[in-house]
């Protein structure tokens, strides 16, 4: 057989096989485009309704096993098989097309500009926990009832009351500004038939401010919403940014001539390109001030928060975490001076004990002044440097570990 | 010719694959029960506070007669250095003949928030440094400080030269401001003082989040997906669970010490500048003129190589080493190169110079 003949032979070889191959796909393609309910969806949705039944039972039953160590590594296979799904949907799709002679690097790139464009229009199919900002706007009476029932949890005699302050809040965004008036009467009920009910009514004045806490707490609850929406945006852009990179490499992998031959192998591709992605989207100026406002946002409404509960401490005579807190700080500083005055003691008894231990002076004659300066200064300098000196060790004794 | 050559009873051979090996696996790491972690024998010799001194057994009759002092983080527990008997430094370090010392930090409470710097460098640390003194008959020790514990060793240094013989750092920022560390950028936009006053002590788990915020994809997906196929090899299985342990065995970092640490060092470089203050003293760094061993990783990603290299330019010895270490911030402690080369080195270095 010739070169020639040979070469025809290799390529029709690659040829039937290629061919061979997306006919296996084909059968399960079902309507071509569609990313939707392939057998890979049923499949995994039905693992993952199962794996939520029975991790918990199942972890219960094995004392020794972190339940954290479960749920990571079922979060890790759930990760796993939806790429594994979302791939062989894309296959799918592409096979017909394919099998009809197109470009696949054409197909593939529009197959990707159009996941590009379902990130950016639906990032809530891609990323369950991102909520667009203008949802945020949308859904403010909603919004406030989810703050209201989080607080609420702790102070369940409240939760009526806030439910019912979040439709007037609403009505209130809306520019209705009696129902400022309606809200604030709410949560004034429910304060005079719980805890004022035990309490002497408070002034006018206390009112207002308790009303002031639980607004800021709310607009900076508010603050985080939006924050994290913008944050979000922020990491779905390196997502955008990962199919990209996926897609330049498995070109560049195309014309070397080494195809991806296994789930787990593109998989591991994939992970590569979003990592990459993800840190060139993350060391940018703009992540670090997105991300900056995401967690500053959270803190200020932490300690917002804690305005509000420290309301409701006060009233049932629990001390406070502020008031912890200052206890705390007032322990500190006395245990602070206690070391240094116990160093400045050490130093003083090491030096009177240096003292005594020295040998006697001549009887006869006594010190010049010249000598007695210089004996007042060593005593001085000994008792600097004591006092630099450390708690006398408490020793502890010896306890063997490991 | 198109890049994906994978079937579809290919792909979900794979998937059954995957899925059997995790349920068998499970088991394997019920059985395991107990994760257990540093296991070279040491004893406690002083106590302050939460903080213990321990003294680790030497395992040479005649061990260096100075002894060093390892000062870690505040940052996660430092059994790093002794995770499991073949993966551990100090281990490693005692075959080598050294005499060593750990400061272990203990687990902050909320009524430690008010701790500073102060009171961890010129406070615990000098304790420490003290009581090794006495129990040697030594005017100055050896200290080996690491990633953060190596920035406290160098401003305790500075402060207090007269008790150091040789000081070793170890993967430790020193310029704040290089541009190709993550934390180094993040950093700058966090108003640490409102976090300070929201947490009061700043939880192990933001901490955490922070870390795996760094590498989302390997940290939180890629890793749990290639534990799927170590399960069946108890020893590789114990090694990760060891490492699942430490990574997420994050102590609370005191409120105060954290606000100083966020700011003074990350948001103002103020130690490469010279404009540290603690306990009313500035930190000179000009003032370190004993030997310095400065070892680096260079894969790093939490602390850049660049950040670590700064130090050579900024240290008044002119006796100064660096060593460059392949591997990220923790394969220097626990990579099988480094069990065979890292503690010779440094045990080598130290020899030379007591």
């Amino acid at each position: 057989m010739n070169w020639n003949e040979q070469m025809q032979q290799a390529t029709k070889a690659w040829t039937e096989l290629q061919r061979t191959w997306w006919e296996r796909w084909m059968p399960a393609a079902g309507k071509t485009g569609s990313t939707g309910d392939g057998p890979w969806s049923q499949w995994l949705e039905g693992w993952r309704r199962q794996m939520a039944r029975s991790l918990e039972a199942w972890a219960r039953g094995r004392p020794g096993l972190p339940p954290q160590v479960v749920r990571s590594l079922f979060a890790g296979e759930e990760v796993f098989f939806r790429f594994v799904a979302f791939v062989s949907q894309m296959l799918q799709s592409l096979a017909p097309q394919i099998e009809a002679g197109e470009d696949w690097v054409d197909l593939l790139r529009r197959y990707v500009d159009q996941i590009k464009k379902d990130l950016e229009e639906n990032p809530l199919r891609w990323f369950p926990t991102a909520q667009g900002t203008a949802a945020v706007a949308e859904e403010l009476p909603e919004l406030w009832r989810l703050w209201a029932s989080e607080t609420q949890k702790m102070m369940a005699p409240w939760m009526e009351s806030t439910r019912e302050a979040g439709g007037h809040l609403g009505e209130a965004m809306a520019g209705d500004r009696r129902a400022v008036l309606k809200m604030m009467n709410v949560f004034w009920d429910t304060y005079e038939s719980t805890l004022g009910r035990f309490l002497a009514a408070p002034a006018i004045g206390y009112t207002r401010e308790f009303q002031e806490k639980v607004t800021r707490a709310y607009e900076t609850w508010m603050d985080v919403q939006k924050a994290q929406a913008e944050f979000q945006a922020e990491v779905t852009n390196a997502g955008v940014r990962a199919m990209e990179t996926l897609l330049r490499e498995l070109v560049e992998r195309a014309e070397k001539g080494k195809p991806i031959t296994s789930a787990r192998q593109l998989f591991d591709l994939w992970v590569s390109c979003a990592e990459k992605a993800y840190f060139e989207v993350a060391s940018t100026e703009s992540f670090a001030e997105i991300q900056g406002r995401f967690v500053n946002a959270a803190m200020h409404y932490r300690v917002h928060e804690r305005q509000v509960v420290e309301e409701f401490a006060r009233a049932l005579h629990l001390p406070t975490r502020t008031e912890l807190d200052d206890a705390y700080r007032h322990m500190h500083e006395l245990r602070r001076e206690v070391k240094a005055l116990r160093r400045e003691l050490d130093a003083l008894r090491e030096a009177q004990e240096a003292r005594e231990a020295a040998p006697k002076k001549p009887a006869a004659g006594g010190r010049s002044r010249r000598g007695r300066a210089k004996a007042a200064g060593a005593a001085k300098t000994t008792s600097n440097e004591a006092q630099t000196e450390p708690t006398a060790p408490a020793d502890a004794g010896p306890e063997q570990e490991g | 010719m198109f890049p994906i050559q994978i079937t579809p009873d290919q792909a979900m051979r794979e998937a059954v694959d995957f899925h059997r090996k995790l349920v068998r696996g499970l088991d394997s790491i019920v059985d395991i029960r107990e994760i257990d972690v540093a296991p070279t024998p040491k004893e406690a010799v002083y106590r302050e506070d939460d903080v213990v001194l321990y003294h680790y057994l030497p395992r040479r009759k005649r061990p260096c007669k100075v002894p060093i002092l390892i000062v870690y983080a505040l940052v996660n527990r430092p059994y790093m250095v002794d995770i499991q008997e073949d993966r551990s430094m100090v281990r490693n370090l005692l075959d080598q003949g050294m005499d060593l010392y750990l400061i272990d930090w203990g687990y902050p409470d909320r009524a430690e928030r008010w701790l500073t710097l102060d009171d961890y460098i010129n406070g615990y640390i000098h304790s420490c440094v003290e009581v090794i003194k006495r129990r040697h008959g030594l005017d100055r020790i050896n200290l080996l400080g690491i990633c953060q514990g190596g920035t406290f060793s160098l401003c305790y240094t500075a402060l207090h030269p007269e008790n150091i013989q040789n000081l070793i750092t170890m993967v430790t920022p020193v310029d704040f401001h290089v541009k190709d560390g993550l934390l180094n950028i993040w950093s700058q936009h966090l108003d640490v003082d409102t976090m300070v006053e929201a947490f009061g002590n700043v939880p192990g788990e933001f901490m955490n989040w922070g870390f795996l915020m760094l590498k989302p994809w390997q940290l939180m997906v890629q890793k749990y997906v290639g534990f799927v196929s170590v399960l069946d090899d108890e020893e590789n299985l114990r090694s990760f669970l060891r490492m699942e342990k430490w990574i997420f065995d994050s102590p609370d970092q005191a409120g105060e010490a954290f606000r100083e640490f966020i700011k003074e060092f990350y948001q103002n470089n103020k130690l490469i500048r010279g404009e540290v203050e603690l306990g009313g003293r500035r930190v000179d760094l000009g003032n370190i003129t004993m030997p310095v061993l400065n070892i680096f990783a260079n894969e790093d990603h939490l602390v850049p190589p660049s950040s670590s290299k700064a130090l050579e330019k900024v240290v008044g010895t002119q006796d100064f080493t660096t060593l460059s270490f392949p591997g990220g911030h923790i394969g220097i402690y626990v990579s099988s190169r480094s069990q065979r080369e890292l503690a010779p080195t440094i045990a080598r270095w130290v020899k030379e110079r007591v």
